[in-house]
Formats: C-alpha cells, sequence, structure tokens
C-alpha cells in the first residue's frame, strides 16, 4: 500500500482529502505545518507528499526549501494549495516537485487522477 | 547666441530629445552648457519632465505590484471557503453509505455545480481584471509547449470517462516546441479550450487534440462532436459573458468569460485563435503560436 503524508493547516481540507485518499487505497499521514512534517519524515518515509503553502509555523516552501538538506529524502511533492503564486511556473521545474494544482479547481477526483500519475512515474 | 546657425543647431537637438522622450525613451540624460543663455530654462523643463516620467513609472510599477498582490491574496481568501465546500458536497455525493434520498442527492448536486461555477467565476473575473489592467504577472520561461499540452490533457481524462468522451491526443514524438512564454498561463488557456470541447460534447464523443509543429509556428486543432455553435452567435463567443443559447441550455456550468480569456493571451503571444462549427455536430478550435 503507497503511503502518502499530507501537510495541510486546514482541519476540513485535510480530513476530506485523507478519507478519499483511504477510500482509494493509500495510506495516509497527516501534519499540519512544515515543521511537524519535517519532524515526521526524519523518521519515517513516504511515497508521496501532499503540500500546502500557506502555513503557520512553516510553510511550504520553507518546507521545500528544507527537506532535502534535514531528511535528505527525494520524495515526490504535489503542491495542493488555494494560493495561485506567480512563480508557479519555477516551482514545478525545481526538483521533486511533481505539479501544483489549486484546491478549489479541483476535484478530489481529479487530485486522486494527478497523485496516481505521479505515483506510476 | 546670435549665430542663426548656432541656434538652429541646438533646436534641431532639442526636437530630437523631445522626439525620444515622446517615443518612450526616458534615457536620455540633459546636460546643461557651462554658460547660462535663452535656452537653459528650455533644458531644465526638459530634465523635469524626464525625472517626472521616470518617477510616475517606479511609482505606476509599484501600485500594480500592490494591485497584483491583492488579488493573489482575495483570490485565496475566496477560494478557501469555496473550495472546502466543493471538496464536501463531493465526499457526501461519492459516499454511498450516505443513503441519500434521490431528491437530496439533486439538490446537492445543484449546490455542488454552483459551488464550482463559484470558483470559477472568481477565477475568471480575477484573470479579465488582470488582463485589462495590463500587468500579465507571470514571468516568462522557456517551455515546451508539447509537454504543456500533454499535462494539461491528462488533467481531463476523469472528466471525459464521466461522460464516456474518448480523449485523443495527437502530438509529435521527440519534437521539441520551446518557446519563451507563461507556463501557467498557456495551460489556462488550454484548459479552457479543452474544457469546453468536454463540457459541450454529448455522451460518447470523441475529443480530440492535435499538434503540429512547423518551422516558424505550433498549431493546435481541437475538435469534438458535441452541441455546436448556432451560426447566428458564432460571430459573439469571443465577447465577454457571452453565452450561446445551445450552450445555456446544455449546462448551467460557464462564465462566458474562458474564450475571451484565451484570445486575448494568445495575441499577447502573437497567435491567432478561430474556429469552425456545426450545430449539432461539432466544432474544432484552431489555435496558432509563432515560435518567435
Ligand atoms: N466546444 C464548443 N462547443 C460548442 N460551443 C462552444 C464550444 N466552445 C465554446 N462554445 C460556445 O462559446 C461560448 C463561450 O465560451 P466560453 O467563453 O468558454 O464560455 P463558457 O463559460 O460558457 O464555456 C460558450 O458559452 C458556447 O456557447
Ligand atoms: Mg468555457
Amino acid at each position: 500500500m503507497k503511503k502518502i503524508l499530507i501537510v495541510e493547516d486546514d482541519d476540513d481540507y485535510r480530513k476530506l482529502l485523507a478519507r478519499k485518499l483511504n477510500k482509494s487505497g493509500y495510506m495516509t499521514f497527516s501534519s499540519t505545518n512544515g515543521q511537524e512534517a519535517l519532524r515526521f519524515l526524519k523518521k519515517k518515509t513516504v511515497d508521496l507528499i501532499v503540500l500546502d503553502l500557506i502555513m503557520k509555523k512553516m510553510n511550504g516552501l520553507e518546507f521545500y526549501e528544507k527537506i532535502e538538506k534535514e531528511t535528505n529524502k527525494e520524495t515526490p511533492i504535489l503542491i495542493l494549495s488555494n494560493i495561485q503564486l506567480s512563480n508557479i511556473n519555477e516551482l514545478v521545474t525545481k526538483p521533486q516537485i511533481e505539479g501544483y494544482l489549486i484546491k478549489a479547481n479541483t476535484s478530489l477526483a481529479k487530485v486522486i487522477d494527478k497523485i496516481e500519475s505521479v505515483l506510476l512515474n | 547666441m546670435a549665430n542663426p546657425h548656432a541656434i538652429k543647431k541646438r533646436l534641431a537637438g532639442l526636437i530630437s530629445v523631445l522626439n525620444k522622450v515622446a517615443g518612450g525613451d526616458l534615457s536620455q540624460n540633459i546636460r546643461l552648457a557651462k554658460t547660462k543663455d535663452e535656452f537653459t530654462p528650455l533644458y531644465v523643463g526638459l530634465r523635469r519632465v524626464i525625472e517626472a516620467m521616470r518617477h510616475q513609472i517606479v511609482r505606476t510599477e509599484l501600485i500594480n505590484k500592490r494591485k497584483s498582490q491583492f488579488f493573489t491574496t482575495a483570490a485565496h481568501e475566496l477560494r478557501t471557503p469555496l473550495g472546502n465546500m466543493r471538496w464536501s458536497l463531493e465526499t457526501i455525493l461519492d459516499d454511498e453509505s450516505a443513503n441519500l434520498s434521490e431528491n437530496a442527492k439533486i439538490i446537492l448536486y445543484q449546490a455542488y455545480d454552483s459551488s464550482i461555477r463559484m470558483t470559477q467565476l472568481v477565477n475568471d473575473l480575477l484573470t479579465v481584471s488582470k488582463l485589462e489592467e495590463g500587468y500579465f504577472v507571470e514571468g516568462k520561461k522557456l517551455i515546451d509547449i508539447c509537454d504543456v499540452i500533454r499535462k494539461t490533457v491528462a488533467l481531463f481524462s476523469s472528466d471525459a470517462k464521466k461522460k464516456s468522451v474518448t480523449l485523443k491526443l495527437l502530438i509529435p514524438k521527440n519534437k521539441h516546441c520551446k518557446r519563451l512564454m507563461e507556463p501557467f498561463f498557456f495551460s489556462e488557456a488550454i484548459n479552457n479550450i479543452l474544457s469546453n470541447a468536454i463540457k459541450y460534447s454529448k455522451m460518447q464523443g470523441t475529443v480530440e487534440i492535435a499538434v503540429e509543429k512547423t518551422r516558424r509556428t505550433i498549431k493546435l486543432r481541437i475538435s469534438d462532436t458535441g452541441i455546436g455553435i448556432p451560426k447566428n452567435e458564432q460571430p459573439n463567443i469571443f465577447t465577454k459573458f457571452f453565452r450561446a443559447t445551445n450552450a445555456k441550455k446544455h449546462t448551467k456550468q460557464g462564465t462566458g468569460l474562458g474564450l475571451y480569456i484565451v484570445r486575448e493571451y494568445i495575441k499577447k503571444w502573437g497567435g491567432r485563435i478561430w474556429f469552425v462549427s456545426k450545430i449539432h455536430k461539432g466544432s474544432t478550435f484552431f489555435v496558432e503560436i509563432p515560435l518567435q
């Protein structure tokens, strides 16, 4: 069973996504900010990270800056946020970052499609 | 300064600088002569005008940047509750154990559709105001157009499946279609055309995306076997908020802003978009973008 870490501070979004992922046959873990996620990844390994951007304590981009150095992990990351940064294009060409979806613009079914295709590669 | 020849020469110099400034070149540095004469106030004045214009440009850039940041934040704030609604409704509608009555399902679907429509409206209105206010904020990058198309098309597989629509992608293999452009805007443009093709498809239809690269241009053809566009309404479909009568009957989903946005983007890239369509038979949209 593939393992997915959801890094998301909004309880509703996190629970809805976890539920959908579980139903689709994935095992999920949750962190509510970048710091928690880093701590988690120092101990455990997952197949994919779903990453929100705007979070207190440590936001998604800060987390991304640190993941390589602090955990030595090259886990693929799917950014899932409601903010549409103007440098999306730069972000998605960076190592590990496999995509950038806007939550409100994307159905849960489409999120699953995307995750499946990332995990296939 | 009695020498008419000298006066003529200096006037010519001034006029040339003025013309450059009028043409938007503010890099002119006005040097003042060591000795004052009748021309000095003119030079001083011109120098002040150029400085004021430079200042204005810096200010405008700052204001645009602030506005753009405001839009980004406002959009985020609007999307957060809308997305929550969308995912919540999708979840309950997907949940077989919820045992919803048919009537409850219909009503929840209405709410679900409305949440999507509202989100689309928020997105489209933001894009339109950005386009019209003239701050095309995303940076340009050398991208592989074919690659962006492949990724965008892949995102539609579940939508197509839902309507049993066959999605065909004909794209040259191993060909690079590199161009300097805004990748997110480009995928948004493709997204708008493709979402129309699927949305206005009938069940079991076919949507075909063909990409052709010539030496100087990239050509896209997106065709569907859907509802088509009535002949008398065809001239209007790129107009803001316009939706054809048969489209409105077919689905409530739509803002009428999608094609307007697409055309504005394509214009900025120096390309063009056109279409042929036959009611009840289908539509084909053509896009041509120079690879510069
Ligand atoms: N593939 C298509 N098939 C039929 N009609 C289309 C198609 N694409 C666009 N149209 C027509 O053009 C109108 C404008 O398109 P668009 O700006 O994308 O608005 P909408 O939000 O309604 O999809 C649509 O409402 C529809 O009438
Ligand atoms: Mg549309």
